[in-house]
């Protein structure tokens, strides 16, 4: 994890040094430290500095526990069946996540996409069976349904 | 001074008994539900209470508001989802006592304190009132920003133990509130030209990402996470932990942290704009430093857990004293409250208790009852929550993503907010994989307003001068803390340099 913490340190670095310069150019209404820029300057440079100093912090135990090994000790997980079972499951979990925002909701509106959603990951990741995770899905969109639109009276997506 | 009591029995009427006995039920299933807050809750029934009359629709705003902000522990103790803001502190250590297999002691002692805490700030509202505005209006804006920054870093440095991730995350908090227009000027600061960022991000979707989301991802990749210790020991009933509870709060250490928490709690609450999220991580702050085993904290300290939830109900009460002496909200829910009690008809401010002294009665007996429900709901919902979380840790887990959903699109009818939250909660993800704490950032993002446009009206007001920052009196003592806060960790880095820098050279 060194080798990433190091290499997002960096990267943070240079994004606050970014964003610290487009806040140095903001428009001032009477003088700098009172136009819109100027908290924002103090805060991008001090991510800046916080993150040079992670940065220098990681990598100074990068090198002494070498970088090899750390790379190494990166890519161990993914190469047993339990790593690889967990980024499996990330995946899976993020990926219908994304799934039921982006494509489910839109397309097939709030009560039937969340259904579908509900019973896929109880499924999947409840290890229920497949009428128990029908009604339980059906029960729990239900009041979800009915708890938004009749006593809190809001919107759905 | 007893026409203030005239309408304390009116509180105990069964009309009201009733409105406050719903609305705290109703706060705390709000409040702990991972996609809902207390500020969405009170907003939402203030349009449903125009046709109550003026005491009922007090009742159930205040009581809802109590509930919810109790509400946010079960879900942060049960399943380390904050159901509120300033819950976050409460699951550094309700969490891992529920791993622990004392999830129902934890609720339970959760419940005590937050009710003890609450009826703590009652007797202030009552007693010190005077007192309490006045410290209150010595706060300029100077103090308000030292008050944003301190928060922020006490955060930061109380998260993790390594002092620099939790500064960066809180600073990266900061930033992400100066998205959007620029309150004084009017500019749109980091928007590149998307009219979508133009109102900023929402804190609730970021929060509900950064806490909600990533939790149930992470958690269905490792459902072992969640699995709780069954340490073999025999269960206490609800009645034996109450007690439990009861021994903590009152009996040393848990009798000193209540004490001092409550105090924090009240005092904090009392400030304008500033409400229950500094004070819970204020307190948990104290608590840690003159505990006899801070290592405790974060891996399961009881004290911890007291000093968070303390400290957030007894704000609850400390928000009435600006509320109610000056007009001033202490918090977003209470401006909400002020709004609807001059729908009402009522005017608080600095005659409120010379015009009205019946309601000042009636609300103090109100927040009486309130924390006593508080502490009977919270014990008898307790065996119901935990049957609940017996589930598979997937299907609660595909709920509090359905919920996350739901409770982002709710707060302003848009999808981009639903698109926020997710994106939150992969930044989320990618922060617990580097162990950079979420809380400081959510802090950040609360108090970033509080601290960049109380820098510039300070600048205003002292004639662009940067002196005043550092002469007056309060702002000394906050920049002390500060100093100490950031200074000792930073000491530790260099010195922790150094010596591996000479030991290199010796080697």
């Amino acid at each position: 994890m060194l080798v990433v913490e190091t290499s997002v340190g960096a990267l943070l670095v240079l994004v606050f040094v970014y964003f610290a310069t487009v806040s140095a150019k903001m428009p001032i209404a009477d003088k700098f430290w009172t136009g819109s820029g100027a908290f924002p300057l103090i805060v991008s440079a001090l991510l800046a500095l916080c993150s040079a100093i992670w940065t220098a912090e990681s990598f100074s135990r990068l090198k002494k526990a070498g970088i090899r090994r750390e790379v190494d000790d990166l890519v161990k997980p993914l190469k047993e069946k339990s790593g690889i079972s967990r980024l499996l499951r990330f995946l899976a979990a993020l990926g219908l996540s994304l799934l039921y925002v982006f494509a489910l909701i839109p397309w097939l509106k709030f009560v039937i996409a969340t259904i579908i959603f509900l019973v896929v990951m109880s499924m999947a990741f409840g290890r229920l069976r497949p009428v128990p995770a029908v009604i339980t899905s059906v029960a729990v969109t239900a009041g979800i349904y009915a708890a938004f639109r009749y006593v809190l009276m809001l919107p759905l997506p | 001074m007893f026409k203030a009591f005239g309408m304390v029995g009116a509180a105990f009427a069964p009309a009201s008994l009733a409105y406050l006995f719903c609305g705290c039920f109703l706060g705390i299933v709000v409040g702990a539900l991972p996609g809902l807050t207390a500020t969405m809750a009170v907003s939402l029934l203030v349009s449903l209470t125009y046709s109550l009359d003026r005491t009922s629709a007090l009742a159930v705003l205040i009581s809802v508001y109590l509930g919810a902000i109790y509400g946010g522990s079960r879900s942060a103790i049960l399943l380390n989802v904050p159901g509120t803001p300033s819950s976050a502190a409460t699951a550094l250590d309700g969490f891992p006592l529920a791993k622990k297999g004392e999830g129902p002691l934890a609720s339970i002692v959760a419940t005590s304190v937050s009710a003890g805490g609450g009826m703590f700030g009652l007797l202030a509202l009552l007693f010190t009132t005077p007192m309490i505005a006045a410290l209150s209006l010595k706060f300029g804006v100077w103090e308000y920003f030292w008050l944003a920054m301190f928060g922020v870093v006490i955060a930061s440095s109380l998260t993790t133990s390594t002092f620099i991730k939790g500064l960066i995350a809180g600073l990266l908090g900061l930033f992400f509130s100066y998205i959007g227009m620029d309150e004084i000027h009017g500019f749109a600061r980091f928007t590149f030209g998307r009219t979508s960022f133009m109102g900023g991000i929402s804190l609730v979707p970021a929060m509900i990402g950064l806490f909600g989301f990533a939790e149930a991802i992470d958690s269905i990749m490792a459902p072992e996470s969640h699995l709780i210790k069954d340490t073999g020991e025999k269960k206490q009933s609800l009645w034996q932990m109450t007690m439990t509870s009861f021994k903590m709060m009152l009996t040393p250490p848990g009798l000193g942290v209540f004490i001092r928490s409550s105090i924090i709690g009240t005092i904090i609450g009392a400030i304008p704009g500033v409400g229950p999220d500094i004070a819970s991580w204020t307190a948990y702050g104290a608590a840690k430093r003159t505990s006899k085993h801070p290592e405790k904290f974060g891996n399961g300290s009881y004290e911890g857990l007291m000093a968070s939830e303390t400290a957030n109900n007894a704000a609850c009460s400390g928000v009435f004293i600006p509320l109610l002496t000056l007009g001033i909200p202490g918090c977003a829910v209470t401006a909400v409250i002020i709004g609807a009690m001059r729908l009402h008809g009522l005017r608080p401010g600095p005659t409120f208790f010379f015009d009205s002294p019946e309601m000042v009665g009636f609300i103090a007996a109100a927040l009486f009852i309130t924390n006593v429900f508080i502490q009977l709901q919270g014990v008898g919902l307790t065996t119901v929550i935990n049957k609940v979380l017996e589930a598979p840790v997937g299907a609660i887990m595909s709920v509090v993503i359905v919920l996350s959903v739901v409770g982002s699109y709710a707060i302003s009818i848009r999808m981009f907010d639903v698109y926020t939250m997710l994106a939150f909660g992969l930044l989320g993800l990618g922060m617990r994989r580097l162990k950079i704490p979420a809380a400081p950032l959510a802090l950040g993002m609360i108090l970033g307003p509080l601290a960049d446009l109380n820098f510039r009206r300070a600048l205003y007001a002292g004639q662009y001068a940067f002196r005043p920052f550092f002469t007056r009196p309060i702002s000394i003592v906050l920049v002390a803390s500060l100093v100490l806060m950031i200074g000792g960790p930073l000491v530790k880095v260099i010195r922790g340099a150094r010596n591996g820098s000479s030991k290199r050279t010796a080697a």
